[in-house]
């Protein structure tokens, strides 16, 4: 006999609605609705079942019961336990046989970060994330388990909501000695919306996304307002302001004036001159024999129509430089979870002004996501985002704005001296030779733009049922787009470098379409043993042009468009690439205990030779977890034990074509813009053009680059996982290594793109989470983050020693083979057989006792010894505190700002010059150096040794750049509810960012350099200076 | 997804797979010019015969000899990249012009291209010694080419030029190559022009290796002959100052590292020439308190590291400053050479017919022109010169400044080896750092054993101690 029972279902005193009510032991079943109430018709002596994602599940035996009030309680293990894994799948955190790693939203936006790279550093193991400066927007290296390839991509694959996602730059930084940094297109992603970011660190768990899965996954879901409480729309209102300063002000000597050889020279860019004080004396500008005693004629302040006579005084040209610059992090949202549908709507703003003067970075994010379950088998749903991003930006290595903030003497007035004439605005002045622009000047006249307008989403339809009783199967379609354009402008004023200037305009119109099509099937063979497959097909599609536009000399200053040029050059590029895949995972488990998986992958990729299309990639992982068996059942303390272990098999193809011609440039070497040449050439009056064969080949028979991984490692719960330890050791060895293979210039040719050489990384990664205290009112836990990452170049071409990833002639930053993976090249220092430093002996030689230059050569190791991420968060009552450290130890960098303030005499480093010195060396009979230099018969000594000695010498610019920093600090207060009426939560937070440094490097922020690609993080020259940040936060929901 | 779609793909949109030789040659003759007449050997040669001072940064560096600079196969690595690159694009037009290319029978285009091939490698060879040529330029078959000997490499600059003369001779349905021949293409027979660059650069290689048996002063003699009657007939480039530029003017405006050099000036000039009004002006950067220029010269092998203060060339001003491969009053100094080593007496009419040219392309009037012919025959009067090889050498030297470095210093390396290098005089002190050649580059040295093992010698240091083949002692 049936009858009916109703009932509501709360979390505390909120109704949940959605929440499965099943008759126990039959398929018989309905859903709470929008208050919770649930109304269902029972045999007699029957049970229900209460189940909700994230909530502990419920059996109740009805009895005589007609009404049943259920309280359901967060199911806080669950939770934890299922984690997004490839192409969306849920899995069950204990079955993997790999390391993935979650972070919150709670912890990423913290401290209101605008970027999502520089919010997830510190808090992930494995994972090296190296920001290029603190300019607004400026672009970041994140590298999982180190490095797979030489020159190409090593940066993850990130996946929104289901959908890959591009996120390198499109334009490469090049040498990165020049221009301006270029972002990743990761910067479009907002930290604020997201939900849970899931990172993949190992092949075999990104094994499914087949060819692109070799640098590790990075998937990001966004709030959907799925499994949100009441029913109600929420609405959500944040705020983060935040004021940015220099992280780090170089030291500067105050007593010598500008010149060299102890004379005053104006238009030097050295400050080896006389005291400072002795200026009046000068003979040629001092004041005390022109009759203007005390004083001295600045010949620039002359030309600038200012008085020229002025008291010798030391100026802070660094610090009048740079201001205080400021984020402010604005978002918006609403989002509802309703009995059938879900939705999240958001709107946010980031905006930043850096503390160079014309940096800074504009973006609006505005984005969609709505699902909806549409009856028992159908589900559906939709993702959509819009971003509108605008950075500005200064240039910096050869083109630096900041060189003359950098190093400027202090006896020059840098920011009191006008940058130009009063009559012409465009006839620079500064205090020394037009090599760099006035750094005023530049940011006033040059210019530095990209702005993109990108839209991405998918959209889903989901269909499931029961086979049998014991068998479902789940299928599911999306498709999803990537589609944007970014625009880019590059100008260098009429007056730079007191030429005629110079232009580019380019940009990228980018369109992705990605084709999705999944097959779940799940088997409950018996109690104990199940089954799961998965079946599916991928097809992504890639469409992209480039153009540029060049335009060189202006007219006249002012009017800062292509048409004001004189010559003008065009070209664009189109390029189309598509993967097809077919995919299988079969898993097997055994009682929660034992999990065995393996995958297969087949792609074919057009961007590879016809005939070498088709790859197949499979990967098998296991995991076994011990504290489910029985033996373990006594050991109370320890609540989980498990071990696991992978391999895998992945690739990454190449960027296949047919050699080709193409028309001659002569950049490079000493030409910067104009060159002796540009194509189409006027000459005798008729225009000409010219084609020669691209200097790099392919190999016709180029095969994709194999990446063979295993990794073993172990999660450990203690006192009911209070104590969590997880450990993983991976290997990568990579053969095959696609790359362009140097070649001798007297082949005619610079390069072969084929296969080659072999990299393997070494990875050891710690995750411990402690909760030293667990109570009402106070609790605290502790999260360490560890990672020895070491990828080793153990061959590269036949005959090839290194292969350029970036920088000058010398230094440079390489490949090398029986290096770590990437080092420093340049001159070295002339050693003796027991490497030590050898020192000129010629007694007749301005350099005696100073070091000699030895053959270029290996002269840095930028990888980390290892990186610890460290934080600590206290919770009393309504307050909460967060710390994040970082301590990067080891590893090294080419220092050009550090190495030139020695060479142009303004670092603090040459400020006494009267004290004798013995430069620590050697001489050829291995005895110590003894020769003594400086002291008042030899004043040039110091100008020699740093100057003209160790400015020869890359390897004196080589320094340990090892670091802690206090990268978070957060407070924040959420007020008891209801407050305000109306308001749900209401929390206040106070941050700082990146304060707090000690570093190895002297004078700048170790985390600061050139480049957007593999070199990125280890080459710096006058680059744009990181930052720190103080900030306040409010977060408001209703 | 099958292999047509996904070749359909993958098609390159954007460059060609092939193109006629026209459009190859012509960037062909770009970069001998640009980039290997006027390129980075040009540059530093120009320090090593003093015509400038290195006053800053690289060119500091190799004017006081730090041997990083000079030593090291990074410093011309550009020129020995442009180098080969050149002589690649000249081998696709060889190809393709000969049998079995596409162009076969193109005999005036391979002729023309066998000439410039045979001018490209007679630099390298100058400048390194012996290099890669007999398994040069074909990747396929040779990944690391073999170093072949200066004189085989000699042999075959020899074999080039004269194919290149036999092909120029031929006749050829295919059309010229009009416009695309940015040296001779406006003239009415480009082919009689290239087949006279042909002879003279026999005449100029003719005396490179006439004391070392393989040719005489006659053989100088006879090519010069057939080579440029005129000026009209030089092998010059001119620029237009919008899409193309001297180099030395691009260098001056974007590096601003040479400064006048003294002994140019105080020892090898004639102090009435009326040239060092436009060889040495003042910087525009250095004036007085009263806003007057000041000229000053930088000390050879010595000066301050300071750019602004040393004076400069007045063609550094310039942007369309000719540029040659030869000129035709280098050729009329090989013939006053040439007759004056066969008879002395004999070379000083011809020598004044060079002077007149080398005057005139460096922009001199013909009465200030006269008058220094006239004042060098005053001064022979009283005895202070003598105008034998030593003084023509001088001369031509001197003629040389504007953009013949790679000449003088041919010049001064093959007078060394006749034990007449006292023809002009070098100021820089450091006598035993005179670089005698160019290091290897160092995108062979890297990638190339072979060519590493010939760098490695002596540490780099012997870009100090041997000379090249043809300037070493018989």
């Amino acid at each position: 006999q049936e009858r009916t029972v109703t009932g509501t279902v709360a979390d505390g005193t909120e109704p949940l609605p959605g929440v499965t009510v099943i008759v126990s032991g039959t398929s018989t079943g309905t859903i709470t609705d929008l208050d919770g109430n649930f109304s269902i018709s029972v045999p007699e002596g029957a049970s229900l079942t209460f189940s909700f994602i994230g909530y502990t599940s419920q059996t109740i035996p009805v009895g005589t019961q007609s009404k049943i009030s259920v309280g359901m309680e967060v199911d806080a293990e669950e939770l934890d336990e299922v984690v997004v894994t490839a192409l969306g799948q849920q899995q069950d955190k204990k079955s993997l046989g790999y390391a993935v790693q979650g972070v919150d939203t709670e912890d990423l936006t913290r401290t209101g970060n605008s970027g999502l790279a520089g919010s997830m550093q510190g808090k992930i193991s494995g994972v090296d994330i190296k920001p290029s400066s603190g300019m607004p927007g400026a672009s970041t290296q994140i590298n999982i388990r180190g490095a797979r390839s030489f020159t190409g991509n090593n940066a993850p694959l990130y996946v929104v909501d289901g959908m890959p996602i591009s996120s390198n730059p499109d334009f490469s930084t090049g040498n990165s000695v020049s221009g301006a940094d270029i972002s990743n297109r990761a910067v479009d992603i907002d930290p604020n919306d997201i939900e849970s970011i899931n990172v993949l660190k190992g092949q075999a768990a990104a094994a499914l996304y087949g060819i692109r899965a070799s640098n590790g996954v990075i998937i990001i879901k966004t709030k959907s307002g799925k499994g949100q409480r009441g029913g109600k729309p929420i609405v959500r209102i944040s705020n983060f302001t935040s004021f940015e300063t220099v992280s780090r002000k170089p030291e500067y000597q105050t007593t010598y004036a500008q010149g060299f050889n102890g004379a005053h020279s104006q238009g030097s860019s050295m400050a080896w001159g006389p005291l400072v004080s002795d200026l009046p004396d000068d003979p040629t500008y001092g004041g005390n024999s022109q009759g203007r005693p005390g004083l001295y004629r600045v010949s620039q302040r002359e030309r600038a129509g200012l008085d020229p006579w002025v008291a010798p005084n030391t100026y802070d040209n660094f610090g009048d430089y740079f201001k205080t610059g400021y984020t402010i992090n604005t978002s918006a949202s609403v989002s509802q979870a309703t009995e059938h549908a879900n939705y999240s709507v958001g709107l946010s703003n980031a905006t930043q002004d850096g503390v160079a003067p014309s940096t800074g970075m504009d973006r609006w994010n505005a984005k969609g996501k709505f699902d909806a379950t549409l009856n028992d088998h159908f589900t559906t749903g939709v993702s959509a985002n819009f971003v509108t991003t605008t950075i500005t930006k200064l240039s910096a290595g050869n083109d630096a704005s900041l060189a003359g903030v950098y190093a400027a003497p202090t006896s020059y007035d840098l920011k009191g001296i006008p940058d130009s004439e009063p009559e012409d605005p465009y006839a620079q002045i500064y205090y020394r030779s037009p090599t760099f622009d006035n750094p005023y000047w530049a940011a006033k006249n040059n210019e530095f733009v990209e702005s993109t307008d990108r839209f991405y989403g998918n959209a889903y339809i989901q269909y499931e049922t029961d086979i049998k009783d014991n068998m479902d199967i789940r299928f599911k379609y999306q498709l999803g787009i990537d589609s944007y354009t970014s625009h880019y402008q590059d100008i260098f004023e009429y007056g730079h470098r007191a030429g005629a200037g110079y232009m580019s305009n380019y940009g990228v119109t980018s369109g992705v379409v990605n084709s999705l099509t999944t097959l779940n099937f799940n088997w409950d063979i018996s109690t104990d043993s199940k089954f799961q497959a998965i079946i599916g097909n991928e097809i992504n599609d890639t469409r992209k042009k480039t153009y540029q536009q060049d335009g060189n000399s202006f007219n006249f200053g002012g009017w800062k468009h292509i048409t004001n040029t004189n010559v003008i050059t065009a070209n664009e590029n189109q390029r189309n690439t598509r993967t097809v895949g077919f995919f299988a995972s079969l898993t097997y488990s055994y009682r929660s205990m034992v999990y065995l998986t393996v995958t297969g992958r087949n792609d074919y990729v057009s961007n590879m030779p016809s005939g070498n299309r088709s790859f197949f990639y499979p990967s098998v992982s296991a995991s076994v977890v011990l504290s489910e068996m029985d033996f373990m059942d006594n050991m109370d303390k320890v609540s989980l034990f498990k071990i696991r272990g992978s391999f895998a098999q992945v690739g990454q193809a190449g960027d296949y074509v047919d050699n080709y011609y193409q028309t001659p440039t002569y950049g490079g070497g000493w030409w910067s813009n104009p060159y002796p040449i540009q194509y189409p050439l006027n000459i005798n009056n008729n225009n000409v053009n010219s084609f020669t064969r691209y200097t790099q080949i392919n190999d016709p028979n180029l095969k994709p680059q194999n990446t063979a991984s295993y990794e073993i490692g172990t999660d450990l719960g203690f006192l009911n996982d209070r104590i969590t330890l997880s450990y993983t050791y991976s290997r990568q060895n990579v053969t095959d290594q696609i790359f362009a293979v140097p070649l001798s210039a007297s082949t005619g040719f610079s390069e072969l793109y084929t296969n080659g050489g072999k990299l393997h990384t070494d990875a050891h990664e710690v995750i411990l989470n402690v909760i030293p205290v667990q109570t009402t009112d106070f609790n605290w836990a502790i999260n360490v983050n560890f990672s020895r990452i070491v990828s080793f170049v153990d061959e590269l071409a036949e005959g090839v020693e290194s292969i350029f990833l970036g920088g000058y002639v010398t230094p440079q930053v390489r490949a090398a083979a029986g290096y770590a993976y990437p080092v420093i090249y340049g001159s070295t220092f002339l050693r003796d057989d027991q490497g030590r430093v050898l020192v000129e002996e010629d007694p007749n030689s301005p350099y005696r006792g100073m070091p000699l230059a030895g053959p270029a050569g290996i002269i840095g190791d930028v990888n980390p010894d290892f990186i610890l991420g460290f934080t600590n968060t206290f919770g009393y009552k309504n307050w909460t505190l967060g710390a994040t450290f970082e301590w990067k130890n080891g590893g090294e960098m080419y220092s050009g700002s550090n190495g030139l303030t020695n060479l142009y005499g303004v670092s603090k480093k040459t400020e006494d010059r009267t004290s004798t010195f013995v430069y620590d060396g050697y001489k050829a009979d291995g005895s110590k150096n003894n020769i003594e230099r400086g002291g008042a018969n030899d004043p040039q000594a110091m100008q020699y040794l740093y100057s003209d000695v160790e400015g020869n010498i890359d390897e004196a610019y080589i320094y340990d750049n090892s670091f802690l920093k206090l990268r978070e600090l957060s407070l924040g207060y959420k007020f008891p509810k209801k407050l305000i009426k109306g308001t749900t939560t209401l929390g206040l937070s106070a941050f700082a960012r990146n304060i707090l440094i000690w570093t190895a490097l002297p004078n700048f922020d170790p985390e600061s350099s050139q480049g957007n690609t593999n070199m990125g993080g280890s080459f710096e020259r006058f680059s744009m200076p990181n930052t720190n940040s103080f900030g306040f936060g409010v977060d408001v929901t209703f | 997804c099958t292999d047509e779609i996904m070749d359909e793909i993958n098609k390159n949109p954007n460059n060609p797979n092939d193109v006629p030789s026209r459009l190859v040659i012509t960037d062909a003759m770009n970069s001998s010019i640009v980039s290997v007449s006027n390129g980075d050997y040009a540059f530093y040669a120009s320090l090593f015969i003093e015509h400038h001072v290195g006053v800053f940064n690289q060119f500091y560096n190799t004017e006081v000899r730090n041997d990083a600079s000079v030593t090291s196969a990074t410093t011309y690595n550009n020129a020995w990249v442009s180098s080969y690159r050149t002589m690649r694009n000249l081998q696709d037009v060889v190809d393709k012009c000969s049998d079995g290319g596409s162009e076969a029978g193109n005999f005036h285009t391979l002729g023309i291209a066998q000439i410039l091939m045979a001018y490209n490698l007679a630099v390298v060879t100058d400048a390194c010694g012996d290099v890669p040529w007999s398994e040069a330029l074909d990747p396929i078959n040779h990944l690391r080419p073999v170093l072949d000997t200066q004189e085989s490499i000699y042999a075959e600059v020899e074999k080039l030029l004269d194919e290149g003369i036999a092909n120029l001779a031929k006749t050829t349905t295919f059309p010229a190559l009009g416009a695309q021949d940015v040296i001779y293409g406006l003239q009415t027979n480009p082919v009689d022009y290239w087949t006279k660059l042909g002879y003279g650069l026999k005449a100029r290689y003719a005396m490179r290796l006439a004391h070392k048996g393989k040719y005489t002063y006659d053989d100088v003699i006879t090519n010069v002959g057939l080579s440029f009657t005129s000026a009209d007939d030089e092998a010059k480039y001119l620029y237009n100052g919008a899409t193309s530029f001297n180099p030395y003017y691009l260098l001056f405006t974007q590096r601003d590292m040479y400064g006048s050099s003294k002994s140019l000036d105080s020892l090898n000039m004639n102090e009435f020439d009326p040239r060092k009004a436009k060889y040495f002006i003042p910087h525009p950067d250095n004036k007085d308190t009263d806003g007057n220029p000041v000229f000053e010269f930088a000390p050879n092998g010595s000066p301050d590291q300071i750019q602004g203060r040393y004076g400069i060339s007045s063609y550094f001003n310039d942007p369309v400053q000719t540029t040659y491969i030869m000129s035709y009053h280098e050729l009329k100094f090989l013939e006053a050479e040439a007759n004056e080593r066969k008879a002395a007496g004999t070379g000083k009419v011809i020598a004044q017919a060079a002077i007149t040219a080398a005057m005139t392309a460096a922009k001199i009037e013909q009465d200030s022109i006269t008058s220094y012919l006239a004042k060098v025959d005053s001064i022979e009067n009283l005895n202070e010169i003598t105008f034998d090889v030593k003084y023509i050498l001088k001369e031509k030297y001197i003629a040389s400044f504007i953009v013949e470095p790679l000449e003088a210093y041919a010049d001064y390396r093959r007078m060394q080896s006749l034990g007449e290098s006292d023809y002009i005089e070098l100021l820089n002190p450091q006598t035993a750092k005179f670089p005698l050649r160019f290091t290897y580059g160092a995108d062979d040295v890297n990638n190339n054993e072979n060519v590493r093992k010939a760098q490695e010698k002596d540490n780099g240091q012997f870009v100090y101690t041997d000379p090249v083949w043809w300037a070493s002692p018989n």
